[in-house]
């Protein structure tokens, strides 16, 4: 029989280990970019499985440290080296960002927490600073990381952010370590985001399903 | 026959007590993750000649108590578990990537200079160092803040895979303890 001094000391050797409270300690400033960083490792999978090397630059130059964003921000931001990646497929020039603000097709801003742009357009954004359009924007992913059930409303304005993103988007999808009921109903419509629900490193066949999906998008649009 | 000389509810009040006595912050916040409840199906049966079929409604409802510890101790795991692992997986995708150079760095796309910008020799397969920001771009410089100065960034760094390994382990021996599906 499980007794509670059994209770007691098997709650104090969870949270007492390092990857206890002080790994929460350690993580609780940097949860939610911590998963958007994951991601965005898992857009340079998907690139180096289509047989290219994704190189890794700053903003003002070699991204030594790399350096996510804390906060949403401007493409030419250049108040930090913020890294971003560049990869090129059958002569066409792309770019994977994290927190970077684009201009919607109705004068909006919003930040896409995970991106895939054209490179040309992210150059010049940067060369003349200014927020990218819309058209410039291939991918786009809400990232989110919860200890509990999703909150319905992030779904909601994902699907009113991506209205507003114009066409020339390929892929969207809202992605999670966690997942709602209702969420997944509500995204099932033709148009609206996917659903990467439960993507962690536990549930590598989720990762896959990302990856996969993100390959098959590019393949299809640079004709590789 | 019961299995536990401890209740469901008792479990989850000692859990929650021995979070809040070591971080308060986490137990307000797991204590939040436990009160979001879960959505159920509720069937009315037909009520006579007002209704002549059962009706089904949604209804979001309090967890019952050894519901409730699975969700709290899954709520820890994300932190304890999957943060390090996230860390992990991104590292590694990162690794494989190369370092672009400063002599190809930017705007060497022009037209008839599509070459391949330049990358730093022997950065690809190799540890990057990544971080996170944490005092954003539009914060103000911290001696005109209320609070306390915090560092600039915070360095991403590996957890031993044994670390990890272990606290799986405690989870999953948790997860019995908070197991009453037989009683």
């Amino acid at each position: 029989m499980a007794t509670l001094s059994q209770l007691e000391a098997a709650i104090d050797t969870l949270l007492e280990h390092p990857l206890g409270l002080a790994q929460y300690q350690l993580v609780r400033r940097v949860e939610e970019k911590a998963y958007e960083a994951y991601v965005f490792g898992l857009c340079l999978r998907a690139i180096r499985e289509l047989g290219v090397t994704p190189i890794l630059r700053g903003i003002t130059g070699p991204p030594v440290p790399f350096i996510f964003r804390g906060a949403p921000g401007q493409i030419h931001s250049s108040s930090r080296n913020y890294g971003y990646a560049e990869f090129s497929l059958n002569g066409q020039g792309f770019e994977v960002h994290v927190g970077v603000e684009f201009r919607g097709s109705s004068g909006m801003t919003h930040e896409l927490d995970v991106c895939i742009m054209r490179g040309d357009d992210a150059d010049d954004c940067r060369q003349q600073p200014d927020d990218p359009p819309s058209a410039s924007l291939v991918a786009g992913w809400e990232c989110k990381f919860y200890a509990g059930n999703l909150d319905k409303g992030l779904g909601r304005s994902f699907v009113g952010l991506i209205d507003d993103m114009g066409t020339n988007l390929r892929v969207s999808g809202f992605c999670s370590n966690s997942s709602h009921v209702q969420l997944k109903d509500y995204f099932k419509p033709q148009g609206r985001p996917d659903r990467h629900f439960h993507m962690t490193p536990l549930e590598p066949s989720n990762e896959d399903i990302f990856v996969n999906q993100l390959k098959g998008a590019i393949k299809k649009l640079t004709g590789a | 026959m019961a299995t536990h000389d401890y209740s469901p509810q008792e479990a989850l009040e000692v859990l929650m007590r021995k979070l809040a006595d070591r971080n308060p912050e986490l137990a307000e916040h797991i204590r939040a993750v436990v009160n979001q409840g879960r959505d159920i199906q509720e069937i009315e049966p037909p009520s006579g000649e007002r209704r002549k079929k059962s009706r089904v409604y949604r209804k979001t409802v309090a967890y019952p108590y050894d519901e409730a510890l699975q969700v709290a101790l899954h709520g820890l795991a994300t932190y304890f578990i999957e943060q390090p692992l996230f860390i992990e997986s991104c590292l590694d995708n990162m690794n494989k990537a190369a370092v672009g150079s400063l002599r190809g760095f930017r705007y060497l796309r022009s037209p008839g200079n599509k070459a391949a910008a330049g990358i730093i020799a022997g950065t690809e397969m190799t540890e990057k160092e990544v971080q996170i920001e944490l005092r954003t771009e539009t914060e103000l410089p911290t001696e005109i803040q209320l609070s306390s100065a915090v560092h600039d960034t915070q360095v991403l760094r590996r957890t031993p895979v044994l670390q990890i390994n272990e606290q799986r382990e405690n989870v999953a021996k948790l997860k019995v303890l908070f197991d009453f599906g037989d009683q």
